[in-house]
């Protein structure tokens, strides 16, 4: 009796253990898999609202970068080029062809850039990507036309610049020839001065013919088009050109040092005239 | 008043007149002696003489070599100088743009 009971306990429990061994893990699961399924809808509706929402928000922030870096651009070669036309305006030794040939590079590109200014506005209002990256594209496009019409200007601003003082000196150097022949022929001893003026002579001779032919080198210069190889024939004939207004440049700093060398020496012929007999040094030398 | 003060008070008033003529004319810088001193001085200054001065000097060589002249082109040349190096400046500057890049 005992062993009976004892057996059928047993496999009462067993059959028990054996049920729930079966049974419980698949009310866990459904219940978990109803859990899952209401969470997995709400997320991916939420996931797809949040995706939208940064699509659209990196798509506006992208716009705006864009139209920030076209403004940017577009501002900053307007801006070069409106300074450059004021420049043109106050070049004195240019020929007339010269200026106008500058102007109506400048000119064009300035109402081309203020008119891509407004039209990428108008994209970026319109969210209308496709038609801004055409716009954008032609910003980088056009870089070389302002690549080469801005040197191509301050090198022709500078030559004018040189040429004006080319002109200075030698109004200067006219009046201290006639200094030096006054006091030569008062009896002073010039020669100091006459070295000095020959050489601020040449020195403004090469000066003039520097600033020339920087205009002349310059002046032809087109648009290459695309054309890597008149890029950099444009280039090199700009930096040749550059090199040459340095040159005019150190010949007026030597030419300004012989200058002063003159004035010096022909204070001191007026010092010793004054000290002296010698007003009639500066008598006769009148 | 004793004919010895008469003298003396007309001798008083000469030396008041003719000194008062003579700071005078000291003060137009009319003095024929320190006008050239005034502008030797001048000269490697750059500074600008007296108008009399100035004049006195342009009547000693010919004509727009004055003193003022010279030292005013001299300005003018440093003014441009100046202008020049800035000018090439700006070249180099030009030559070394870069243009803002564009996103794509």
């Amino acid at each position: 009796m005992n062993k009976k009971y004892i057996t059928m306990i047993v496999s009462a429990g067993a059959a028990i253990a054996i049920v729930a061994a079966v049974a419980l893990p698949a009310f866990a699961q459904t219940t978990l898999g109803v859990g899952l399924s209401a969470s997995a809808t709400v997320s991916v509706s939420n996931t797809a609202m949040r995706a939208r929402t940064n699509i659209a928000t990196a798509l506006a922030a992208r716009i705006t970068n864009i139209t920030n870096r076209a403004d940017q651009e577009i501002v900053r070669r307007v801006t070069a080029l409106n300074a450059l036309g004021a420049r043109l305006s106050t070049m004195a030794q240019l020929s007339t062809t010269d200026k106008n040939n500058l102007w109506s590079d400048i000119q064009p590109q300035v109402a081309a850039m203020n008119a891509l200014r407004l039209q990428i506005a108008a994209d970026a209002t319109a969210n209308n990507t496709s038609s801004l990256k055409i716009d954008v594209q032609s910003i980088t496009a056009s870089y070389r036309i302002f690549a080469l019409v801005l040197p191509q200007g301050t090198i022709e601003a500078a030559a004018d610049r040189a040429l004006t003082i080319v002109g200075t000196m030698n109004d200067l150097a006219t009046k201290f020839t006639a200094r030096i022949t006054a006091a030569q022929s008062a009896g002073n001893n010039v020669a100091a001065a006459q070295a000095a003026l020959t050489n601020l002579n040449t020195k403004v001779a090469d000066a003039n013919t520097q600033a020339t032919a920087a205009v002349a080198e310059v002046a032809s210069l087109a648009p290459d088009n695309g054309s890597s190889t008149i890029m950099a024939s444009n280039t090199a004939a700009l930096k040749d050109a550059r090199s040459k207004l340095q040159a005019a440049q150190q010949d007026f700093v030597a030419a300004r040092a012989d200058a002063e060398t003159i004035v010096k020496v022909l204070v001191t012929f007026k010092v010793s005239a004054t000290a002296t007999t010698t007003v009639s040094a500066s008598t006769s030398s009148q | 008043m004793s004919k010895t003060g008469k003298i003396i008070l007309w001798i008083v008033i000469v030396i008041i007149v003719v000194g008062g003529i003579g700071w005078w004319m000291a003060s137009r810088g009319g003095s024929p002696v320190a006008a050239p001193v005034s502008n030797n001085n001048s000269v490697g200054t750059a500074a600008v003489p007296s108008s009399t001065a100035s004049g006195s000097q342009s009547t000693s060589y010919p004509q727009g070599d004055s003193d003022q002249s010279i030292n005013q082109d001299m300005t003018n040349i440093n003014t441009q100088m100046n202008g020049l190096s800035s000018d090439n400046a700006s070249v180099t500057q030009s030559l070394n743009d870069q243009p803002v890049q564009q996103a794509e």
